[in-house]
């Protein structure tokens, strides 16, 4: 069974952090696109927000076309050391779900640099809508949470 | 049908096999690695893939995007079809990888 402990804005942080510092010291640069929960995740940390989810996520969702950053994703699957470490994993998605998004999503996403590695993140709105469409209980607390902690632009 | 209407219906975790399959195949240590994992004894799928599908799944990993059409008409000839032959693309398991 995966784990479901990645909860709390600094964790991704850190993550991308230490991936960063990796990537740099083999001298490498690579670009990630992070969508979902870890995203909003991501925006809670820049907004200085330190409570988590009340229920924790099972992976990380990014996308990219760089080889260094593909293989430390593969290294980090379900049932890894990774895994079994951090007590979630890494599900590499693919170019084709940026098509849930609207096609002018890049014009409100962030840039962040992590030493080596770039990460855009959609808006969280942007991250929201697929979100609402799908109206499981689960997306539906992410909003709730967008919105308690003031992250989602203007309430809802 | 045309192709993308028959790729349509692939999942995200298919999609991804075969985009980072691709993209990870150029390097011949990955190339190495990723086929070691596939034909581990341990990983589930390796009768599958080594008794059948393995020529069918390196040509499509060989290839790239813009060959798709061509590649879909090949294995159609041969009994088979771009879609299903992505179904067959093993998955990687993190604990032995």
């Amino acid at each position: 069974m995966p784990r479901r402990e990645l909860r709390y804005p600094h964790q991704v942080h850190d993550w991308l952090s230490l991936w960063g510092k990796f990537l740099r010291s083999k001298s490498e640069e690579a670009t990630m696109i992070l969508i979902g929960s870890a995203a909003i995740l991501l925006h809670a940390y820049k907004h200085g927000v330190q409570e988590g989810f009340l229920d924790g996520s099972m992976d990380v969702d990014p996308i990219t076309s760089d080889e260094s950053l593909a293989m430390l994703c593969y290294e980090s699957q379900i049932g890894s050391a990774f895994e079994l470490k951090n007590g979630w994993h890494v599900n590499l998605m693919p170019d084709h779900v940026l098509l849930e998004f609207e096609t002018s999503w890049r014009e409100r996403a962030m840039k962040l640099h992590y030493e080596g590695l770039i990460v855009i993140i959609p808006s969280v709105e942007d991250l929201i809508k697929p979100k609402l469409k799908r109206g499981e209980p689960r997306d539906l607390r992410h909003r709730d949470y967008a919105v308690r902690y003031r992250i989602l632009e203007g309430g809802e | 049908m045309i192709l993308s209407e028959k790729l349509r219906y692939l999942s995200y975790q298919d999609h991804a096999r075969l985009q980072y399959g691709r993209l990870l195949w150029k390097n011949p240590k990955m190339k190495e690695r990723l086929l070691g994992h596939w034909l581990d004894l341990r990983h589930p799928y390796r009768d599958r893939f080594q008794e059948t599908y393995r020529p069918w799944v390196e040509r499509v990993l060989s290839s790239d995007s813009a060959s798709d059409e061509k590649l879909d008409q090949e294995f159609m000839r041969e009994g088979e079809s771009l879609r299903s032959i992505i179904k067959e693309i093993p998955p990687v398991f993190g604990a032995f990888y």
